[in-house]
């Protein structure tokens, strides 16, 4: 219906009739028939019928027309799609710049990274469907963090917030820790999954070619990534160091769009690799040496406080030296006090009236000695301790044949009950010998009656075990409370320091001391050693004379 | 009659020891350094020492290692202020470890125990 009359409707003005495509809005197109031609008759099929038929009826000068027609519509389309490419090279660029800028004063791995898959995923540049970044450690790839939608619905669901909250590109690159968590968070399975030697064979091909890898579904790869991509071709981006070590790689794929990747786009994709590498080494390099600084500032303290504490303990031993000197320059004066008493009682008849003093003056003696007795042991346990492997079978054994004669006075009979072939512990054998006699001396005079007192030992898990059992009344829950506290005693003579004296010097060694009782049963006392691991050591000396 | 050294750096110490051996019918001789000691050992013929484990600046080991060599006839009963408990070796060379205490009866058995056991008495 092109022709009205003699008329074309492309040459008709001010006739609605013969033209459909002029829209509501377009008035003025009828009338202006040269904007009409431009605008809308170069591209109407009317028109190109037309000429066709003209060219048919009147010759070559309208097929003329008609191969112009088709030229410049032909070159209108090729502009229109370099205007296209140019638009999305614009685009990268721009991405490219920003994440630049953005990546530049950055030192934290997670937010390059999160920039880094941002970038490659983002809509207005490469806009892959996920990303997953790996780091390289100990010979190993680890996966560390991806972003993407899991799913179609969650993809459409993302595109359209995008859309709607028409985010710029400096907006999608600003870090955003909440987000970073939670797409972690939803990859975290796979993550942890994706573990691999940097001698598999697929990422060894990378490395070499230092360069970004397709992965086809039919080439060899790990079997979790075959499970994760599931047909789906991947891209594999290795980040190197200037010094060409491996940081870590990123794994991209279009497993919603199945769109392929341009070798242009690919050339652009290096220039974004060099670029997180670049930080990516920046960012590494920085958490290295915060670590480290980290571990000296620690060992600095430490260091410091071994320091403060040799000190202490330099202090302490002097101080424990000079007060055993002193103890000592009192024991002799109260045994030739007790001992005169003694001597001047045994030659006075029983008659004298002075036999009361010296009575006196010999129980006073005898108190002085027990105090000075319990002092010096206290301070040896808490100032001086030279450690030496040592068989606390011995120590034990000892006590044994000690004790036994000066128990059975009391009807208490002894049992002893030793492991074979026990290990050594380290400790002080002076010391223990104290603390198991402190323990064992309790123990008879809980049962003043008579009784059984059960001595053992034995070997168990890394400890060696020393028991003491009697079969006393046992003691009050209000006694236990207190049973390890200093100048805690129930007895009229002592100083209440024997019992916290021992637990001090088993704590000392790295071990532990334990009471159950049970009421007119009796009391066990174990005693936990630690197993000494290496022989050698040292030992004091502080004999007295 | 036994003849007993009592080696103490203590005088008062020393005549604790010295009444009650002689009360038991001991000779009893006293020496106060490691010379003294000697001095008397070489002199006079002495049937056992009680030895104290410190004499002031002087080590009552040393003295017992010299006697054990020297005199290895007589017997030692070596006395010290508090248990010193195996700490060294040396001590294991006497016949006899009491620990000092005002009770000076404990001296007295380990005397006679190691006399009798020494088939020294008289």
């Amino acid at each position: 219906m092109a022709k009205f009359g003699e008329n074309y409707c492309w040459t008709i003005k001010d006739d609605p009739s013969v033209c459909p495509f002029i829209k509501p809005g377009e008035e003025h197109l009828l009338g202006d028939l040269e904007r009409r031609n431009r605008e809308k008759c170069i591209e109407c099929e009317e028109l190109r019928n037309d000429l066709k038929k003209m060219a048919d009826e009147k010759g070559n000068f309208f097929q003329a027309f008609q191969t112009i027609l088709d030229e410049s519509s032909k070159r209108e389309q090729t502009i229109i799609r370099y205007g296209r490419s140019l638009e999305i090279k614009e685009e990268m660029f721009d991405m490219l710049v920003h994440l630049s800028t953005s990546l530049k004063l950055v030192l934290d791995v997670d937010e390059i990274l999160y920039k880094g898959l941002v970038a490659f995923t983002m809509g207005s540049s490469f806009g892959f469907n996920r990303a997953i970044a790996l780091l390289a450690g100990n010979k190993k790839l680890k996966g560390y963090f991806a972003i993407g939608p899991k799913d179609q619905e969650e993809a459409l669901f993302i595109w359209k917030e995008l859309t709607e909250k028409n985010l710029t590109v400096q907006d999608l690159l600003r870090f955003s820790p909440h987000i970073f968590s939670k797409e972690k968070e939803k990859f975290s399975k796979i993550l942890e999954r994706l573990e691999f030697n940097l001698s598999e064979e697929l990422f060894k091909n990378v490395f070499k070619a230092e360069t970004i890898l397709r992965v086809s579904p039919e080439d060899e790869m790990p079997s979790a990534l075959r499970d994760f991509y599931r047909g789906t071709p991947f891209w594999v981006i290795p980040f190197f160091s200037h010094l060409k070590r491996l940081l870590g790689v990123i794994l991209l794929d279009n497993f919603l769009t199945r769109k392929e990747v341009s070798s242009e786009e690919m050339r652009v994709m290096e220039i974004f690799a060099t670029e997180i590498s670049l930080a990516l080494e920046r960012g590494l390099t920085y958490e290295e040496l915060e670590e480290k600084v980290g571990t000296l500032e620690e060992a600095n303290v430490k260091l410091k406080e071994h320091q403060e504490l040799i000190m202490k303990l330099r202090a302490e031993a002097s101080i424990g030296e000079m007060v055993l000197q002193l103890t000592h320059s009192f024991k002799n004066p109260v045994i030739a006090i007790g001992g005169l008493a003694w001597v001047l009682k045994k030659k006075t008849t029983a008659e004298n009236t002075n036999t009361k003093y010296m009575d006196a003056i010999l129980e006073e003696a005898v108190k002085l000695e027990k105090t000075l007795k319990d002092f010096v042991n206290f301070v040896k346990t808490r100032y001086l301790s030279g450690k030496s492997p040592l068989d606390i079978n011995k120590v034990v054994e000892l006590l044994y044949q000690e004790k036994r004669a000066k128990g059975k006075l009391q009807g208490v009979n002894f049992h002893l009950n030793l492991a074979n072939d026990l290990p050594m512990i380290l400790g002080n054998e002076y010391q223990l010998y104290n603390c198991i006699e402190n323990i064992v001396n309790n123990s008879i005079e809980a049962m003043p009656e008579g009784g059984e007192l059960f001595l053992e030992t034995e070997a168990q898990d890394g400890f060696v075990l020393v028991g003491i059992k009697d079969t006393g009344p046992g003691i009050s829950d209000e006694v236990m409370k207190n049973l390890f506290q200093p100048f805690f005693t129930t007895k009229t003579i002592g100083s209440g320091l024997g019992l916290y004296t021992s637990k001090e010097i088993i704590e000392k060694m790295g071990g532990n001391i334990a009471v159950s009782c049970e009421r007119e049963k009796g009391c066990r006392v174990t005693i936990m050693l630690p197993i000494s691991e290496k022989g050698g050591g040292y030992e004091q000396d502080f004999s007295g004379g | 009659m036994n003849r007993i050294l009592v080696v103490d750096d203590e005088p008062n110490v020393r005549l604790v020891y010295k009444e009650v051996l002689g009360d038991e019918g001991y000779e009893v001789l006293e020496a106060e350094s490691v010379k003294e000691t000697f001095d008397i050992l070489n002199r006079e013929a002495i049937d056992l020492v009680v030895l104290d484990i410190k004499l002031r600046s002087e080590s009552g080991l040393d003295v017992l290692q010299r006697i054990t060599k020297e005199f290895s006839n007589i017997p030692v009963v070596l006395c010290s202020a508090y248990v010193s408990f195996q700490n060294d070796y040396t001590s294991w060379l006497a016949d006899s470890y009491i620990v000092k205490s005002s009770n000076p009866e404990e001296l007295l058995k380990e005397v006679k125990r190691v006399l009798s056991k020494r088939g020294k008495t008289k």
